[in-house]
């Protein structure tokens, strides 16, 4: 074994760009394990972890970046370096060295006195600082980033407040205010629907759904998935809904998140006033929860938004409609013994609903994030499963499955070779921020599985025809593989359902 | 708070350029940061910075806007030449003031004890250097910090009370400070040397030098000190490293003056000035200091007040804080040297006169001077560069000291240690260098960095404090 290492100082590089580094180092033949990483002490600890030492090392610094291989033989080694090397810095635009961008939140406030947003994706560790220096400078801030402490979580916020500002996060990815979207996000038609979301791929159905059944957003102001916990106490939800009650422009306010803490839900649904509000709390239990007159409650994103439509006046379309083959011919199509269900999901919401709905209809469902804890992975043979691909057991030391669609098809790959699989369920997440043609690139591999009496692909695509990637284009790829492709994601799941049991009725349960 | 949501979005992306694209393809402004990780990494550092950038940042940037504004509009004046003992308040007899931090003999580097051995000669006390060393050595001179008398010292001086000083009154802030006149170039004891053309130089200075200084000083009258120093920033001086347009200016100014002394003594102390091209430089430094202890009135502030470096140890503090944070002396990497010598020879970085950085002079004004390009690689863009990473780390701009090379820009002013510490950029300190062990003197010149470690100590400690309303005096 021999160990190979390559210090580059004073290099700051791009965590995805690094990602494109170490797989291509890992890809090399003859490579046991290899990263590309800056120098922290992190991650010079972590690599002292993986028998990695080198002289260069001990004086490397965080902003120093390193590529590191551990291979069989010392050929094989410089080989992998030279792959990363490139791969890290050969598919880089250079930039002159004329050019100086600004390093400081102060500086570009300078070049650009206008600037009011923040977009904060750095890492966990150190988006605190970056989001207090956006916020102290007077910008409402969409943290990405996730692995923030819970403490600097409520600090933030608590600070925001104080200064009427938004915090929207952390690990929040989607928001839109006066119509751009930040993070990852859809381009939707201007409305009078104000989202809140607690969910971010939730506030993506939501505002996509609305733009589609025609009724389009005012506000999609996401605050992240802890907000409505007890430790925040709802802060930002509280400071959303304020904000869209006395909206001029929003006649309707839509509350997306997973089960809350109830005492912060009833406060929060509280602050709306006399604004209608709806709160669509995926898999809520409505014991013990009182409801004003102007609230309703939903249990799912389409049953939030369809409720949305009826308090606005509208009516939402039927939702039981499939794109690509009919169910029954599908059903037939299967090979015997197989009746089991597998959600590959990208979007941690749109996995927690499916886990509510499947698991009302078939029982246990193992998922890395159970709704059930006895339902935890390692997951029994034969089982029916939900997988979050973009939790960070999946993403760690690769892109998010909604960047890079490359990183779910190994795991699709995995469960579709399972022949208890009957249907296998993906969201496909398309909008500013996602990947260019996420269908184009799960379509072959979705042709491959289906044939010879292989699961049925039963695919959602979470999108708009205004968005970078065409909503309908995006639809037709995956039918002329042969996938079945439904109107929203709850009913990808009752679809996956009906193939899996052979109750095909399912598919038309009410929301 | 009542939120509110503007109309039209203006976007700065910290982290993953995929999200600047997404807003761009919106037809939307946003702005692209080169976000690097900040202060090394170091999570007690990065916790501090949040602090410091977040729930206190609206008290520490008001403390700080008062800090800059004291060092921006004080105007400093020399008013006498005297020597020390007649002007210092409470100067201690038989103590030699030195450069830098506090500092226990046997740590004293070669250059500051030949500079203290010179001293104590020219001061009467020791029959020569050998007995100098002894009389220092075993107690019976003492050391002391020259700050803690309002005194600021250039390279290795060490001084007695015989010593000539300007005095420097900053009047708007009530503040006095004191810096001995200038030894001059060559064989002289601020550059370590213990020669007797260095004593025979700081008897001349303490004898008919001084003396006749003095009465030049007391004919030409009040000399505001920065507004010759603002000429000289637009003629490529740093007013550091390089004060020899300022020093000509000074000089023209006395020239009435000089010509009106009486004969005996003259045509020395004319030789002297004529042959001294740093003779401003401790006149910059004393009213730089004037400003700085001014500004280290504000309390609850971030900006530093003081650098200083006895060639062993570099210390620093911050407005309103008296702690000086105290860490070895840094080397000077970016160096031009005299033949045959060179790195492996060359002293620490030492002196007081990183006050001049403090107030908008020295590498802030790098970018104005071609001679400290000289020093950095040579081009323009290089001397631009240290200003620019300074403008990083700095409050505001200066008002007096404007660059004709740099757009007219003010020099940066107020370096803010919560920025020094986040960015990892350190304030570049223009400097001579001086031989380690020899006495040879000055063996060249450059571009020293100041240690980031002991800013990081300041900030630390600066989190730790009680957040408190700043107490600013409405002077």
């Amino acid at each position: 074994m021999i160990v190979a290492v390559s210090v580059f100082p004073g290099t700051y590089v791009d965590s995805v760009v690094a990602l494109r580094g170490m797989r291509a180092m890992r890809e090399a033949d003859g490579v046991q394990w290899a990263t590309a990483v800056a120098a922290t002490p992190a991650n010079l600890a972590a690599l002292r972890d993986e028998g990695i030492t080198d002289e260069r090392l001990s004086t490397a610094t965080a902003n120093d970046f390193c590529l590191a291989v551990r291979a069989d033989e010392s050929n094989a080694a410089d080989h992998a370096l030279e792959l990363g090397q490139e791969a890290v810095f050969t598919a880089t635009p250079k930039e002159t060295a004329t050019t100086r961008h600004p390093r400081t939140v102060r500086a570009t406030l300078a070049a650009e006195p206008e600037t009011n947003v923040a977009v904060v994706s750095v890492p966990g560790d150190y988006a605190a600082l970056a989001a207090y220096q956006a916020l102290s400078a007077g910008l409402h801030v969409l943290l990405f980033s996730d692995n923030v402490p819970l403490r600097d979580e409520l600090a933030l916020k608590t600070y925001a407040r104080s200064r009427g500002l938004l915090v929207m996060g952390p690990g929040a990815g989607t928001a839109m205010l006066a119509g751009t979207g930040l993070g990852f996000a859809n381009a939707v038609s201007h409305g009078r629907v104000g989202v809140v979301a607690a969910a971010g791929t939730g506030a993506q159905e939501a505002m996509t759904l609305l733009d589609r059944w025609g009724v389009g957003v005012s506000q999609v102001i996401g605050v992240g998935g802890r907000d409505l916990s007890s430790d925040i106490d709802g802060r930002m939800a509280r400071s959303g809904v304020e904000y869209l009650r006395d909206d001029p422009d929003t006649d309707a306010i839509l509350l997306v998140s997973k089960p809350p803490a109830k005492n912060v839900a009833q406060q929060v649904i509280e602050s709306a006033g006399t604004t209608p509000l709806v709160a669509a709390l995926i898999g809520l239990d409505e014991s013990g929860f009182a409801v004003p007159d102007t609230v309703t409650l939903a249990r799912t994103l389409e049953s939030g938004v369809a409720a949305t439509l009826r308090v606005l006046g509208h009516s939402p379309p039927d939702t039981t409609r499939l794109g690509g083959p009919a169910l029954l011919d599908a059903r037939n199509r299967l090979a015997p013994g197989r009746r089991t269900v597998r959600g590959l999901f990208s979007g941690g919401t749109l996995c927690y609903e499916s886990l509510v709905i499947l698991g009302a209809i078939l029982g246990s469902v193992y998922s890395n994030t159970p709704i059930n804890r006895a339902w935890c992975l390692p997951a029994p043979a034969a089982s029916h499963q939900c997988l979050d691909l973009g939790e960070e057991e999946y993403t760690k030391g690769r892109p998010h499955p909604m960047i890079d669609p490359e990183a779910r098809i190994d795991v699709l790959r995995e469960h579709a070779a399972d022949d208890s699989v009957a249907a296998i369920i993906l969201d496909v997440v398309l909008g500013y921020g996602s990947n260019p043609d996420p269908a184009g690139a799960l379509a072959p591999v979705c042709a491959e599985i289906m044939a010879n009496g292989g699961p049925q692909i039963v695919a959602y695509v979470l999108g708009t025809d205004s968005d970078p990637q065409r909503w309908s284009a995006q639809r037709d790829t995956l039918m002329s593989v042969g996938a079945i492709v439904t109107e929203t994601a709850a009913r990808a799941s009752f679809a996956a359902a009906a193939l899996a049991t052979g109750d095909l009725s399912l598919m038309e349960t009410p929301l | 708070m009542t939120i509110h949501i503007p109309d039209d979005l203006s976007v700065v992306n910290i982290g993953l350029p995929l999200f600047a694209e997404a807003i761009a393809q919106q037809g939307r402004p946003v702005q692209q940061l080169d976000w690097r990780i900040p202060a090394g990494g170091d999570p007690a550092a990065v916790a501090a910075l949040a602090e410091l950038f977040g729930p206190r940042s609206r008290d520490i940037d008001r403390a700080n806007a008062e800090v800059v504004r004291r060092l921006d509009e004080g105007a400093p004046i020399l008013t006498r030449v005297a020597p020390a003992r007649d002007v210092i308040d409470g100067l201690p007899d038989r103590t030699l003031l030195h450069c830098g931090p506090a500092i226990a003999f046997e740590e004293v580097c070669d250059p500051l004890r030949r500079s203290m051995r010179a001293a104590a000669v020219a001061e009467g006390w020791a029959a020569d250097p050998v007995e100098a060393d002894r009389l220092i050595a075993d107690g019976s001179l003492a050391l002391c910090p020259a700050g803690d008398y309002g005194v600021v010292v250039p390279m290795a001086t060490a001084m007695g009370p015989a010593t000539p000083v300007f005095v420097v009154d900053n009047e708007a802030g009530g503040t006095r400070a004191f810096s001995p006149v200038n030894q001059g170039p060559g064989d002289t004891a601020w550059f370590g040397r213990d020669s007797d053309g260095a004593i025979a130089r700081l008897r001349f200075l303490q004898g008919v030098g001084g003396s006749m200084l003095r009465d030049v000083m007391r004919a030409a009258g009040p000399i505001d000190v920065m507004a010759l120093a603002t000429q000289g920033v637009q003629i490529g001086d740093d007013v550091h490293m390089r004060t020899q347009g300022t020093t000509n200016l000074l000089i023209r100014n006395l020239l009435p003056h000089l010509a009106a002394l009486p004969d005996a003594g003259r045509v020395e102390l004319a030789r002297f000035l004529s042959g001294n091209h740093l003779f401003f430089l401790n006149l910059a430094m004393a009213a730089a200091r004037s400003l700085t202890m001014w500004a280290e009135q504000v309390s609850g502030s971030s900006v530093v007040t003081t650098m200083c470096r006895n060639g062993t140890t570099f210390g620093l503090r911050l407005a309103g804080n008296d702690t000086l944070f105290v860490t070895e002396a840094p080397p000077i990497l970016d160096a031009m040297y005299y033949p045959d010598y060179g790195p492996e020879t060359s002293a620490p970085d030492i002196g007081d006169s990183a006050v001049l950085e403090l107030v908008g002079l020295g590498g802030a004004a790098a970018a104005g001077s071609p001679a400290v390009a000289g020093f950095l690689g040579g081009r323009m863009s290089d001397a631009r560069a240290v200003t620019e990473d300074m403008a990083q780390t700095c409050v505001t701009h200066s008002s007096r000291f404007t660059l004709p090379t740099w757009d007219y820009q003010g020099t940066p002013l107020g370096v803010d240690a919560r920025y020094v510490v986040e960015l990892g950029l350190p304030p570049r300190i223009t400097t001579g260098i001086l031989h380690t062990s020899s006495g040879a003197g000055q063996i060249g010149a450059g571009v020293a960095t100041a240690p980031i470690a002991c800013f990081r100590d300041a900030v630390l400690a600066l989190a730790a404090e009680d957040p408190r309303t700043p107490v600013t005096p409405s002077s």
